[in-house]
């Protein structure tokens, strides 16, 4: 084979190798997680709920007003057009439903999630690829302190139940922003849109979407966590730590959500 | 007699590049013992090798258990409780205090009855003389304060070795602190540094130094 074909696929080769190992490097990781909490003390486990506090506090209170800013964008937006083009084709009785799928199932979960990685998850792998970095991970480590359980299991719980009830308030605020901007223009009552909501919104809706909420935060807590803990001892490696951390949690929300929707609606 | 660490074809970093044989020595329980490697990176490696945190090539045996590659986290992390280590950089962690620095390792090392932890942290932070910066965080404090936060640390999880990586007692009152310190503690004593300047060897009952002929050995105290 010429070298000129050749190198490419030597370089494909490589990445592909290399990408290889950093996920078997992830799931190792997420193994310790799972082992992580056997046989800890009682106050480690206090110095680790504490930790949790403070990442619930950063990641689900102070986001509150940016999730209640998005969700009004957002169900403004789909809904008024969502029920302008279901007018159009004469299909009103079914804009509700769709909402319900569109603005609770799917983009409820994920638009959460997106706001979470960028303005937590980054923090996360930020933080802990300077505490590697400073050399305070490793000291930790030499007196017997298991990272996964001191530094990265109190954010992955953090994460995964901020992205819940964040995604409770951007859902609630979505749907009632949308359907008051519908009935300041006339296209459908407010008693209406909720009578409607209250018919069509079914048990499964909020099911998978709680699901989807806890996978998706536990998801994005875990890789953030991950990256900050693998990143060398090398200042110049924290914001490819940072960057990678975005990326893969970008990756694993959009793979993820087609999953689900795969699953769901088989 | 019992060895705290015994070291056997053990090879440095730096013995690639210069042609040094490999290791092989013990280090007797008893009064504080110096390890005076050729480089920095030859006393990182040492350090973290001990602690299972380096691959090793050699033998090498801390507090009776023997170091080999792929050992389980749990028996490593049971030997690194039983080793107090200053790593260099101390690595306090940099967003809480000296107090909740020295606690946090000890809070999972031990299963104290509430309070006690609280009363242990007190009094370390008495012996190393930083009460009066407990609720400092460390990058408010002078560096000879951090290194004596770091050994407190390393002392709260209540360890039978301490280790410390090339720490600084150049200053005559550090010096005179750690020798007080040595005779106040149960932990057998081993430090390990490239710089004979920075450690003031007439503090040491052993003192190993490697060379191109091995390791030598001085019973007697030297000078600097």
């Amino acid at each position: 084979m010429p070298s000129s074909l050749g190198f490419p696929i030597a370089l494909l080769g490589r990445n592909v190798r290399l990408a290889s190992r950093r996920n078997a490097l992830r799931i190792a990781f997420l193994g310790s997680l799972l082992r992580a909490p056997l046989g800890v003390s009682a106050p480690g486990r206090a110095s680790a709920r504490r930790t949790f506090m403070q990442q619930v506090r950063f990641t689900s209170v102070s986001a509150v007003p940016l999730i209640v800013a998005v969700g009004v964008v957002l169900g403004t937006t789909v809904i008024l057009s969502a029920y302008s083009q279901a007018a159009r084709f004469g299909v009103s009785e079914l804009t509700t439903r769709l909402l319900v799928v569109a603005v609770i199932r799917e983009l409820g979960p994920l638009l959460t999630a997106i706001i979470v990685v960028g303005r937590s998850g980054t923090a996360i792998a930020a933080e802990l690829a300077t505490n590697r970095v400073l050399g305070e991970i490793e000291a930790l480590e030499s007196l017997g302190v298991d990272p996964a359980y001191h530094f990265a299991l109190p954010r992955v719980l953090a994460v995964s139940l901020s992205v819940v009830v964040l995604m409770i308030f951007l859902q609630g605020t979505a749907m009632f922003s949308g359907m008051m901007a519908a009935s300041a223009v006339g296209s459908v009552a407010l008693t209406d849109s909720i009578a409607s909501l209250h018919v069509v919104l079914q048990p499964g809706d909020i099911y998978v979407s709680l699901v989807k909420g806890l996978l998706f935060g536990a998801g994005v807590g875990a890789l953030c966590s991950f990256e900050g803990l693998t990143c060398s001892s090398d200042p110049t490696q924290l914001p490819q730590a940072v960057s990678r951390a975005m990326v893969t949690s970008f990756v694993f929300l959009f793979a993820a959500t087609a999953l689900f929707s795969v699953i769901v609606f088989r | 007699v019992r060895h705290v660490i015994g070291f056997s074809g053990f090879e440095l970093p730096s013995s690639a590049r210069s042609g040094d044989p490999p290791i092989s020595l013990d280090i007797a329980t008893g009064g504080p013992a110096l390890l005076l490697l050729p480089e920095a990176d030859d006393a990182a490696h040492v350090v973290r090798a001990c602690l299972g945190l380096r691959p090793i090539v050699g033998t090498l045996t801390v507090l009776g258990t023997p170091l080999q590659t792929g050992m389980s986290k749990a028996t490593l992390r049971t030997l690194r409780r039983r080793v107090g280590t200053v790593l260099s950089p101390a690595g306090l962690l940099s967003n809480t205090t000296l107090r909740k620095n020295i606690a946090l390792p000890a809070a999972y090392a031990w299963h104290p009855e509430a309070g006690r932890l609280e009363d242990t942290v007190a009094a370390l932070l008495e012996l190393c003389g930083i009460t009066r910066w407990a609720d400092v965080r460390p990058a408010a404090v002078p560096a000879s304060v951090r290194q004596r936060a770091a050994i407190a640390r390393a002392l709260a999880i209540d360890p039978e070795l301490l280790l410390l990586e090339r720490p600084d007692l150049s200053q005559p009152a550090e010096a005179e602190w750690f020798a007080g310190l040595c005779l106040q503690i149960v932990a057998a004593v081993v430090v390990v540094t490239n710089s004979l300047h920075s450690v003031h060897a007439d503090l040491y009952e052993q003192v190993f130094h490697t060379s191109t002929r091995g390791v030598s050995r001085w019973n007697a105290p030297i000078t600097t």
